[in-house]
């Protein structure tokens, strides 16, 4: 806009200077012609006047000496009569005579004279002449003539001639005074020429000079427009920027901060390029880093800025300001992820191993349970001997429970809710995690008088306990603290009902919800329970250091952890949450800093509680005489106890190591109990194979770890019966007793009674 | 300047030689009108170089000049010994020739004026002798063109009437 208000005027003034140009050099030639004209008129006049003068004075004093000379030569002959003075009067007179007409015709002769007059005098000279010669003649001819007559006769023409000569000597001096005159005027004239072509010479050069002046100026406004040009690239180039971009100059004006910049320090959105800025802005912009370096900082609205600031070789300042909060935070969130990816594939690790052992250890455990049972049967059931192995049947039972426990940890999760012993699951839990305690912790147990069936996932409620415990633990001061756990089957909750039971807000993104009570406890909980249930609950309390608000609100949120780098995933107490959500369940958390953190968790009780012991009293199942079971199995003494438990109670039996020996012995059997996990072919496998050829054959499967887990998924496969392993002889009877009997209905069509 | 007729005419170019005496020159028979002396090689009374009107006439080429000339009326026809031709004849070097006329007036030609013009020494106008009165017997002529070179005024000064000794210097 300037730039082109300017090249206009640069533009106006080239052509008022052009016109002025052409007016200029048109007078100065104007003028130049005029003064030449008038000079050469002057001079021509000059000439001529001078000319004319010298002429007309040499014509006249000519005439006037050719006279003297010839008064002179008469004079002489009078004084020396002879021939040659004659001639000389002779020669005298004709010279004399000669000068007369040019005096008269030429053009600068006595016409030219101011009084024409003198001229009639000398026409009369030129007429007397003839009678001149004629007297002249005969007084030289004469002897002793008198020149008497002669001169008299000639001196009469004395005062015309001097009277022309004195008039041209005037003329001349008159002519000579205009002559100088003249002469002035020609030198004023020429000096006005000179100055006048040095007035054009000037003013070419001033258009010279002026024409340059154009083209430099030209020339720079294209040069201007170019680094303007440049300088708008080059800002598009800073805008576009994400990174803040501040220059200042080094005497403290901005020269440029671009959009970046002024969003992470909103102060500088008052300042404008080409403020003085320099004092202002370390004291309005206090957290803006102005010293030359990297630094990362922290500003109070949360953000992380990493400042680059250097000195411009001029002595300014340039700082590049880098907003970095939402870099770390994903960087961070990218570190927690693959944290807990390497914890989980951890897990999954250890799982596998764990299942592996698991495996082999409940294969043992079968044996030394089958053989104890055995030794059950056989010895008198009041003697010391039969309690022993009685004993070793429930520590076998025990056994297997933790077997149990841990095959949980590395079987994916089913998310189905079954009516499972909550007190049981804590138990075998604890006993667990006990291992990994310091010595310094006290873990107390307070469990309830019978069995608290809950409907839940006991992997999940497993592991939300080990979630709970871990996280006391840690709370835990150094030198040692106490854990208490309890579970309590009809607990009074009222007043955590009255909590509980409110809707949640619709607009609240967290179903968290925090309240501080009179004596700084801080008391946080979320889910809602149906007050027409009945609940269980389950609590773990420590006395550690608790939870600061901060922590508190954001203790369920997924990757926050005050544990540390490397510690911590920052996952437990989401899972927590998590879980219990999906279970219907509440937790209820109360912390304080002084006394510790105690954590509640509210499950739903199971409608009806299973009664195993009910299951275990009813009598004895045996077998019709003449049934043979084919049992299937790699381990010999699962194979050996099975058989001893089966023969006792009436079965033939029939063994098989491997599925395809299991094939060949299938003539005539009236069950097969197989296990699932077997070299070669598996119990899936071979079941698959025997329904083809016996498909009303009742077939029991016996699994201890693996891909079947539930009588649903056994069904699917074409088993009739489903037993985890170790297996109870007893319940193994009952089964083959009554899927023989069911097998049996249905051929003949009459019920067994 | 249609009228300007310029003639040079070698007449009579035998009679040059006749004219000549064994040395050159024969010493004049009539009244002598022109004397050249100074810096000649030929002369014929006394170291000068003396002519009489006839020699004037027949020893030297003539040359015919009928021009306007300030002093006459008309065209009148000038004729006359062409002066380089006489200054030949005579052997004269140097660069300068005073002439005087018969009043003892003076005048300096320049030798190259006679090198690069037909300048004539007039003897006769429209074929008659002229009288002392008349601005004879010898009237320096030059050709009008002269006047383009010289400028007008410094030929018409040089235009020397009443003739009568030419000094070669």
């Amino acid at each position: 806009m300037i730039r082109a208000a300017i090249s206009a005027a640069v533009e106006g003034l080239v052509l008022q200077w052009r016109v002025a140009q052409i007016i200029s050099i048109s007078a100065v030639v104007v003028l130049l012609g005029a003064v030449g004209y008038s000079a050469v008129e002057l001079i021509a006049q000059q000439r001529a006047l001078s000319s004319i003068n010298r002429e007309t004075m040499w014509t006249s004093v000519q005439l006037q000496r050719e006279f003297l000379r010839l008064q002179n030569a008469i004079g002489l002959h009078a004084v020396a009569p002879e021939q040659s003075t004659a001639e000389d009067v002779r020669l005298q007179f004709e010279l004399f005579w000669s000068r007369v007409p040019i005096a008269l015709e030429h053009p600068s002769g006595l016409r030219a004279l101011s009084d024409p007059s003198l001229v009639d005098g000398i026409r009369a000279l030129e007429a007397a002449l003839p009678s001149l010669e004629t007297a002249l003649s005969a007084y030289l001819t004469a002897p002793d003539g008198d020149p008497t007559d002669v001169l008299v006769a000639l001196d009469r023409w004395s005062i015309p001639i001097n009277d022309a000569v004195r008039l041209a000597a005037h003329d001349d001096n008159t002519n000579e005074v205009l002559d100088q005159l003249l002469e002035e005027n020609v030198h004023g004239l020429s000096a006005a020429f000179i100055a006048l072509m040095a007035a054009l010479v000037l003013i070419g050069r001033l258009m010279l000079e002026l024409s340059r002046v154009v083209d430099l100026r030209r020339a720079a406004l294209a040069a201007t427009d170019k680094a303007e040009e440049a300088k708008a690239r080059l800002v598009t180039a800073i805008e576009t920027l994400d990174d803040g971009f501040l220059l200042i100059d080094a005497d403290g004006f901005l020269a440029h901060a671009n959009t970046g910049v002024a969003s992470i320090f909103p102060e500088l959105e008052q300042v404008t390029p080409g403020e003085l800025v320099g004092p202002w802005i370390r004291h309005s912009v206090p957290h803006l880093v102005l010293e030359e370096g990297t630094t990362v900082q922290s500003l109070p609205s949360g953000r992380r800025v990493v400042s680059l600031v250097a000195t411009t070789p001029d002595g300014g300042i340039l700082g590049v300001y880098r907003d970095v909060t939402e870099q770390e935070k994903q960087s961070e969130e990218r570190r927690l992820l693959s944290e807990q990816l390497h914890q989980a594939q951890k897990q999954e690790a250890l799982g596998r191993l764990a299942g592996g052992i698991a495996h082999d250890f409940n294969n043992i455990l079968g044996a030394i349970k089958g053989f104890a049972a055995l030794l059950v049967e056989d010895m008198p059931k009041d003697g010391e001997a039969s309690s022993f192995a009685e004993q070793i049947v429930l520590a076998s039972d025990r056994a297997s429970g933790l077997v149990k426990r841990i095959l949980s940890f590395s079987r994916p999760q089913t998310g189905d809710l079954e009516p499972n012993d909550l007190s049981a699951l804590v138990n075998e839990t604890l006993s667990m995690l006990k291992a990994g305690l310091s010595p310094a912790t006290i873990l107390t147990y307070d469990p309830p008088t019978g069995p608290v069936m809950v409907m839940m996932d006991t992997t999940q409620i497993g592991q939300v306990l080990v979630n709970l415990i871990v996280n006391a633990r840690d709370a835990l001061p150094v030198l040692g603290g106490q854990v208490d756990v309890v579970v309590e089957s009809d607990p009074d909750l009222e007043a955590e009902m009255a909590l509980f039971s409110r809707p949640l807000p619709e607009d609240v993104s967290s179903p968290l919800r925090i309240n501080e009570e009179a004596d700084g406890t801080l008391v946080a909980w979320f889910g809602v329970l149906d007050p027409a249930r009945s609940c269980v609950r389950l609590s773990v309390r420590d006395n550690g250091s608790g939870m600061d608000r901060e922590t508190v609100e954001r203790a369920f949120d997924p990757f926050f952890t005050t544990k540390g780098h490397g510690k911590g995933s920052g996952l437990g107490l989401s899972t927590v949450m998590g879980i219990v959500m999906a279970h219907d369940g509440a937790v209820r958390l109360e912390t304080s800093m002084a006394r510790g953190t105690r954590f509640q968790l509210l499950l739903p009780s199971a409608v009806e509680p299973v009664d195993e012991k009910a299951v275990r009293s009813t009598p004895d199942a045996v077998a019709i005489p003449g049934e043979t079971i084919l049992i299937v199995d790699d381990e010999p003494d699962l194979l050996t106890v099975m058989q001893t438990g089966l023969e006792r109670r009436g079965w033939s039996v029939v063994v098989a190591d491997s599925a395809m020996q299991a094939l060949d012995r299938l003539e005539g059997v009236d069950a097969m109990i197989t296990d699932q996990t077997m070299p070669g072919h598996n119990g899936t496998e071979l079941i698959r194979c025997v329904t083809l050829v016996r498909p009303e054959l009742p077939i029991l499967l016996c699994t201890g770890h693996g891909a079947v887990n539930s009588e649903e998924e056994a069904t699917d496969i074409g088993a009739d019966g489903f037993l985890r392993k170790p297996v109870d002889l007893g319940e193994l009877a009952h089964l083959l007793r009554d899927r023989i009997d069911r097998r049996n209905r249905g051929r003949e069509g009459v019920p067994h009674v | 300047m249609l009228r300007r007729l310029l003639l040079l005419l070698p007449i009579l170019a035998g009679m040059v030689v006749t004219g000549a005496s064994a040395d050159g020159l024969s010493a004049p028979e009539g009244s002598v009108l022109l004397t050249v002396e100074g810096a000649i090689k030929v002369s014929n009374q006394d170291g000068v170089a003396a002519f009489d009107l006839v020699q004037l006439e027949s020893v030297v080429p003539q040359g015919v000049i009928e021009e306007a000339n300030p002093w006459e009326d008309g065209t009148p026809r000038f004729t006359g010994p062409v002066l380089s031709e006489l200054l030949h004849l005579i052997g004269a070097e140097g660069s300068v020739l005073e002439m005087v006329a018969l009043n003892d007036y003076r005048v300096e030609v320049p030798l190259s004026d006679a090198a690069s013009a037909p300048i004539i020494l007039a003897t006769r106008r429209n074929g008659e002798a002229m009288s002392v009165r008349d601005r004879g017997p010898i009237w320096l002529i030059y050709p009008a063109e002269t006047a383009n070179t010289l400028g007008q005024d410094v030929m018409e000064s040089r235009m020397i009437w009443q003739l009568e000794r030419i000094i070669v210097r």
